[in-house]
């Protein structure tokens, strides 16, 4: 995870119209926001214009950054998975694009990397709030990793659980409820 | 999900704002959330706070460095690179050189076969070409005035090439750089795509030794004794004949 205040540094410039410093912030950026934009759309080529996109929001509305109101990571993190999601929304994708839950997209998602359960789990071990996550509900947690780091819909949720779409909706709600209180007893 | 106004409930918000962070809403659903939070501080605060959770969440995922050519169409996207300082004299060193040269060109035939030019019916002395002419930048550097005058006119004929953007009770003053005196003022420019403005003298009197011209933002009240910074334009003046 690149250092918060170069990143902040970093954009302070590039609202200055400054190159090199948005060069640098890509080096120090890019590999984790490509992988965000990868797990979601499973598909290179739309992860790379997702990226392209969202950098050039970047370089474009730095100025809209507000270090005193978030992390530059989270802002960051923020206009590439809302791009993404966007084009996950986008009809268009839906109707083309049958969306796999496995990953069997082919190099999309690296060999030996965690499925989105497994990130859950790994992001509440590194925020120490793993007896947290445990205690949600089975279903619950599975709705809530495979929405975030797969961005399924409440449809596609329920295709891919065999759940009707009225559970999924509760599992969702409560598990998001839970894994609120679970991050706010952090902060 | 339906917002009302009614339920301005801090849960209600902060169920829009996990829907939004999560993707879980649809298209129209996230568009109506995005204006929402750009009018309400607390759907605001509420997004804020999940985006704050997303981005822990997000920090497991494995880092997959993209394709170099990644960079190269970002770099497409946002436009070429800014001009450096010397790019930008180049750039309108050019077209400043080839209008001067032209205008050269233009004086000695002229003068070596007037009919050619000038209509036969008319005396040759009515349309001699301009002695000074300047060619005044704006601060992107664009071409966005030409003035010219006669050698021995008092005149000054200015043509904006693009409108002045002037503030309410502020007029431009185009000024005289001369090189080794302070600037002094050549007349008051008005708002017409071309004008004829009297100067305080003749041009040979007032701008044999006057490098650049420049125009600056004054208030309407009285004449300045001196630019206030910075100039709206400037541009080099040079002496053709």
């Amino acid at each position: 995870m690149p250092d918060s205040a170069l990143l902040e540094s970093l954009l302070a410039r590039v609202v200055l119209r400054d190159r090199e410093a948005f060069r640098q912030l890509y080096d120090a950026c890019s590999p984790q926001l490509f992988g965000i934009a990868l797990r979601l759309l499973r598909r290179h080529d739309l992860a790379e214009d997702v990226l392209q996109e969202a950098f050039s929001r970047i370089w474009h509305r730095a100025d809209s950054y507000r270090p005193a109101a978030s992390q530059p990571m989270t802002w960051l993190t923020s206009v590439v998975r809302n791009r993404a999601l966007d084009v996950l929304r986008a009809e268009s994708l839906r109707r083309t694009e049958p969306l796999e839950v496995d990953d069997d997209a082919g190099d999309a998602v690296p060999d030996g990397s965690p499925d989105p359960l497994g990130l859950l789990e790994q992001a509440a071990d590194a925020l120490r709030m793993r007896a947290c996550l445990d205690a949600i509900d089975g279903p619950q947690r599975q709705c809530l990793a495979l929405a975030y780091y797969h961005g399924l819909s409440h449809s596609e949720l329920a295709e891919h659980l065999g759940s009707p779409i009225g559970s999924v909706k509760v599992w969702l709600r409560r598990g998001i409820d839970r894994l609120r209180r679970c991050m706010e007893r952090l902060a | 999900m339906k917002y009302n106004r009614t339920d301005d409930s801090a849960e209600l918000l902060d169920r829009l704002a996990a829907s939004y962070v999560f993707g879980t809403s649809g298209s129209r659903a996230r568009r109506r959330f995005e204006r929402l939070v750009r009018s309400n501080a607390a759907a605001a605060r509420a997004l804020q706070s999940w985006e704050a959770r997303s981005a822990a969440l997000s920090a497991a995922i494995p880092p997959v460095s993209p394709p170099p050519g990644v960079w190269a169409r970002i770099e497409q996207r946002i436009g070429p690179a800014p001009q450096t300082a010397s790019r930008r004299w180049a750039g309108w060193l050019r077209p400043a050189l080839g209008f001067a040269f032209g205008l050269i060109a233009m004086v000695g035939l002229v003068r070596w076969q007037p009919q050619w030019v000038l209509p036969s019916d008319l005396p040759p002395k009515a349309v001699l070409p301009a002695s000074y002419v300047g060619l005044l930048l704006d601060a992107s550097g664009r071409p966005a005035a030409l003035a010219s005058s006669l050698k021995h006119g008092a005149q000054i004929s200015v043509k904006l090439l693009q409108p002045l953007a002037l503030p309410a009770g502020k007029v431009a003053i185009l000024w005289a750089l001369p090189d080794k005196a302070p600037p002094f003022v050549l007349a008051r420019l008005g708002g017409d795509t071309k004008q004829l403005l009297t100067m305080p003298g003749s041009s040979e009197a007032l701008l044999a030794s006057v490098n650049e011209l420049a125009v600056s933002v004054e208030d309407a009240a009285g004449t300045p004794a001196s630019p206030a910074a910075p100039f709206l334009l400037r541009g080099h003046c040079v002496k053709l004949w």
